[in-house]
């Protein structure tokens, strides 16, 4: 395992804050994530007074920021920060954000210039009087809401030393009394002095917490395949069909030892529906980032239009994981983004050419998997490509939105589109009027073939019937729910009504899949179960008790195993999730057995969290919760994010866990593929109602 | 309520403050209907004047402008939320000690200029739907643009990040259940010293754990935009101001006027 340096872009500082280049889409999304981060943190240090101290945390995603990307990145960070701020806690939380961004901004430049202790304190003794400064200034100018603050604040304190008075603590009273007058008359100079000392201070603080956060982020590799593609322009469109031709490309990647493409000839010359096939490794994904604009090592791509990756009349992706692609906050935002605002666009008849008729304003968040790509697939419609790339849009998907799919891009061509579509899974080759497979960065096989009938698509369901485990019928239940209804926010005007007199037994060494629409209650009803949610009615027992006398008991897989896994190392989070600490061969053998009972090697142990995939992510989580011996395993959208061969994998060790553990395993999820080896039993919520 | 919600019942929070900000009001009022720059503009405006005159007929005035926008937006008493009892009892010593130290009314003027102020932030809130600022924040910056400023970008990066705070509500929801799952930790070091460091290893834990979500989210954020053509140019739509914006704009001036006016006018110990 080796550790992957961030490319990290070095500025004269003139250039860092005045500008010069625009933000790049990455520099931007981190600006933005991040500045969501900082005003969250800052809304709430603000509004749970108990808690202020967490607003000072929000120096840290700001300063992540600084460390990674240009100041100009850090301010405009800083305008949205402020403006959520603002909106979510009033103006005393974005002026305190603007502080945090300064403060923020300045440690992790310093840290990404490679400097250290010294360079914080140097700038912090230069930033302080600026500081204090502007505070100074700021009270100068608004002079009348200081006197009342200063007169509210002496008035009260003034009460406190006459109560101490009356206690006969004269001596602490007028101790207090004075000091408060002295403090009062020469404000200005408290607050000057504070700020030089509070500034060093405070930085060398928020640089200590950097470095330990960055420690861990370091781990963190972010896959971003275009990154080196430039955006050109589209040029006029023409009716002529697109022409792509590609010989003896070669394609290596920087510092590999071996070509990923050798000699590839290629024609594309009319619109199609081409499938590329071919296993991990043979250079699928390489061909793609070419036709996406990357240019060949060696050998000639030659085009009649160029690529506009993005733009209007050229090249649109749709890529594998369906929630990172979508940008709006609704359908119809979504499919507008970025379109020119004069470009007029039929967003409805797009939306129902992919099957989402009828849903744009539908918020995005309340879509499946297979609805979150047909909406990416509107989304790169509405620019009319002349070339789709389907680069593995299909692997996260369950059978049916797999099916939906292939049948939007199968007939695309009809409208002048020529599509590619990448692909693991034989099945989807059926439909293809071309098929191209590729072995070792070699096109071993290229034919134009009859086609399926353009009728319907059916893709045959994946799948055994594992042999559900033997039961006694007369058995207690392990776990019931007994008449649950839930309303969010009762008595309040954002009442939600979401399970409605909901009753499910589930035994040991059982398993139970709970299924429906995204939005119909099946989070809300696992969260229930694990006790984490006491519903407004009804009644959940574990073996005869109440669930949340005995919580942990029913241990929750989350849907993002990142939030979960909240140690520095896989092994610290697995003693963690069942209150260990520490080393000790006790520990050890502990940790070799929970990564063993989930198939992971015992290496594992030393990784760092963020150096593991999303897989890894999901089994050592999961290796946690086993550990702590739970009684039931409830699952939320396990399935999600993992392509077909992990979610087999999967599947059978839960099937394994349920029956030599004897756990009780729920299942929540939209997706119904392998399902069936887990879990006998399936019910399906709508409307907060089971059937 | 039931056996269940008896035994060891976590504290509710469904009423909290933290619980009812950002939420749109789910029906449509006159407020709903104002232009979010119309909103953003008259509430920069009332706050500014209520920091420059802070007094009584500032209070009396913001107090006013809060009862009025509520009732046209239709606001139910419902949606108030509960303050937390240690802020109430707070307010109430500081209350009784102002009282005693012969600053009561200079106590309460800073209170209700301070509360009025946030309940309008809160129902600028209520009433505005998140994609609306974006777009209005475009038209407000147009004038920055001529200075050079990157307006642009900085209008894409607050539609982004909008996008993003209700992804990271449910993440800092999930981050604390799961957490609150764990069994707790035996307290490593003696004494507060000791308990300070479990402290704040756990604040940087739940720290590593969202950064490392967002930055993974941000990065996939900055390849979404690249397949759609990269940094969006947002353009100033049409600026289309109704009777409703009208009206609140003349309000908030008729306000600010009464407001410095009345300072101005009245003797000195009903100012500040």
């Amino acid at each position: 395992m080796q550790r992957t340096p961030t490319r990290r872009v070095l500025d004269s500082p003139v250039d860092e804050i005045s500008g010069g280049r625009p933000l790049t889409s990455s520099e931007l999304g981190t600006a933005a994530v991040l500045a969501g981060v900082a005003a969250l943190l800052v809304a709430v240090g603000s509004l749970v007074p108990h808690v202020g101290a967490i607003g000072m945390l929000a120096t840290i995603p700001l300063a992540v920021i600084g460390q990674r990307h240009r100041a100009r990145a850090v301010v405009a960070a800083a305008v949205a920060g402020c403006t959520v701020a603002f909106l979510v806690a009033g103006i005393s939380s974005a002026v305190a954000l603007i502080v945090w961004a300064v403060v923020g901004g300045l440690v992790g430049s310093t840290v990404r210039r490679g400097r250290g202790a010294k360079t914080i304190i140097g700038v912090s003794l230069l930033a302080g009087p600026v500081f204090g400064l502007a505070a100074v200034s700021i009270l100068l100018v608004f002079s009348a809401a200081r006197d009342l603050a200063f007169a509210s604040v002496a008035a009260t304190v003034h009460g406190v030393t006459v109560f101490l008075h009356s206690l006969g603590l004269v001596s602490v009273a007028s101790f207090i009394d004075a000091a408060l007058a002295v403090t009062l008359a020469s404000w200005w100079l408290v607050i000057l002095v504070g700020a030089l000392i509070g500034t060093p201070l405070v930085m060398l603080l928020v640089w200590r917490i950097l470095s330990t956060v960055l420690r861990r982020l370091d781990w963190i590799v972010v896959d971003d395949p275009f990154f080196d593609i430039t955006p050109t322009e589209s040029g006029e469109p023409i009716a002529d069909p697109l022409l792509i031709e590609l010989s003896g490309v070669e394609f290596r990647y920087a510092g590999a030892a071996e070509n990923a493409l050798r000699g590839l000839d290629l024609v594309l010359d009319r619109p199609e529906f081409i499938v590329v096939s071919g296993r991990n490794g043979s250079g699928k994904s390489t061909l793609m980032r070419l036709l996406a604009g990357a240019s060949a090592t060696r050998g000639e791509i030659r085009r009649n239009r160029p690529v506009a990756l993005g733009a209007p009349g050229g090249t649109a992706i749709i890529m594998q994981r369906p929630e990172s692609q979508i940008l709006g906050m609704t359908v119809a935002e979504d499919v507008r983004w970025g379109v020119r605002s004069d470009a007029s666009i039929d967003i409805e008849a797009t939306l129902s050419d992919v099957g989402l008729a009828g849903m744009r304003d539908r918020p995005t968040s309340s879509l499946s998997g297979g609805q979150l790509q047909r909406l990416a697939l509107a989304a790169a419609l509405v620019r009319r490509p002349m070339l789709l790339i389907s680069d593995e849009s299909t692997a996260m998907v369950d059978a049916a939105g797999r099916c939906e799919l292939i049948d939007v891009l199968r007939h695309l061509p009809e409208s002048n589109i020529t599509v590619i579509h990448v692909t693991h899974s034989d099945d989807e080759v059926l439909y293809a009027d071309r098929h191209i497979r590729l072995a070792d960065g070699r096109i071993i096989f290229d034919e134009r073939q009859p086609g399926m009938p353009r009728e319907n698509t059916r893709i045959p369901k994946a799948g055994w019937n594992g042999n559900p485990a033997l039961r006694d019928p007369d058995a207690r239940p392990l776990l019931a729910l007994e008449n649950v209804s839930h309303t969010y926010d009762a008595g309040t005007p954002w009442q939600q009504r979401t399970l409605h007199r909901v009753s499910v037994e589930l035994h040991e060494a059982e398993g139970l899949l709970i299924t429906g629409e995204n939005g119909g209650g099946k989070s809300t009803i696992a969260w229930i179960m694990a006790g984490l949610i006491i519903p407004t009615d009804g009644r959940i027992l574990l073996d005869g008790e109440p669930v949340t006398a005995v919580r942990g008991s029913v241990a929750m897989a989350f849907q993002h195993p990142r939030l979960q896994l909240q140690r520095p190392t896989v092994r610290e989070d697995i003693l963690a999730a069942s209150g260990r600490r520490g080393s000790g061969h006790a520990n050890d053998i502990f940790v070799r057995d929970a990564l063993s009972a989930v198939g992971l090697p015992p290496e594992l142990a030393a990784r760092s969290i963020d150096a593991l995939s999303g897989g890894q992510m999901r089994r050592v989580a999961l290796a946690g919760l086993i550990a702590s011996r739970p009684r039931a395993l409830i699952l939320d959208e396990p399935f999600a994010g993992l392509d077909r061969e992990s979610r087999r994998q999967l599947a059978e060790l839960l099937a394994r866990l349920r029956d030599q553990r004897r756990l009780a395993i729920v299942l929540i999820s939209h997706d119904l593929d392998e399902t069936d080896i887990v879990c006998s039993r399936t019910v399906r919520l709508a409307d907060g109602v089971l059937s | 309520m039931t056996a269940v919600a008896g035994r060891t019942q976590p504290k509710s929070r469904r009423s909290g403050i933290g619980s009812v900000l950002l939420r749109l009001l789910p029906w449509r009022s006159a407020v709903h209907e104002l232009w979010a720059g119309t909103k953003l503009i008259c509430l920069t405006v009332l706050i500014l004047v209520a920091l420059v005159f802070p007094g009584w007929p500032a209070a009396a005035i913001l107090t006013c402008i809060v009862l009025a926008t509520a009732v046209a937006a239709r606001v139910p008493l419902s949606a108030v939320p509960r303050i937390h009892p240690i802020v109430t009892i707070t307010l109430l010593i500081g209350a009784v000690a102002s009282f005693f130290g012969n600053g009561l009314a200079y106590y309460l003027q800073s209170l209700l200029i301070s509360a009025t102020l946030l309940a309008l932030g809160i129902l600028v809130g209520w009433t505005t739907a998140l994609r609306e600022v974006a777009p209005a924040l475009v038209s407000l910056g147009a004038p920055l643009r001529r200075l050079g400023l990157p307006v642009n970008e900085w209008a894409v990066a607050c539609a982004l990040c909008m996008r993003t705070v209700p992804l990271l509500f449910d993440e800092f929801r999930i981050l604390m259940a799961a957490r609150r799952l764990r069994p707790p930790f035996e307290p490593r070091g003696a004494g507060r010293l000791g308990l300070l460091h479990d402290r704040a290893e756990e604040l940087i834990d739940l720290l590593s754990a969202v950064l490392a979500v967002s930055i993974r989210r941000a990065s996939e954020l900055g390849t979404a935009m690249r397949l759609r053509g990269g940094v969006p140019e947002l353009k100033p739509g049409p600026l289309q101001l109704r009777p409703g914006d009208v009206m609140t704009f003349t309000v908030t001036a008729l306000g600010t006027g009464a407001i410095v006016i009345a300072t101005i006018i009245l003797p000195a110990g009903w100012g500040v």
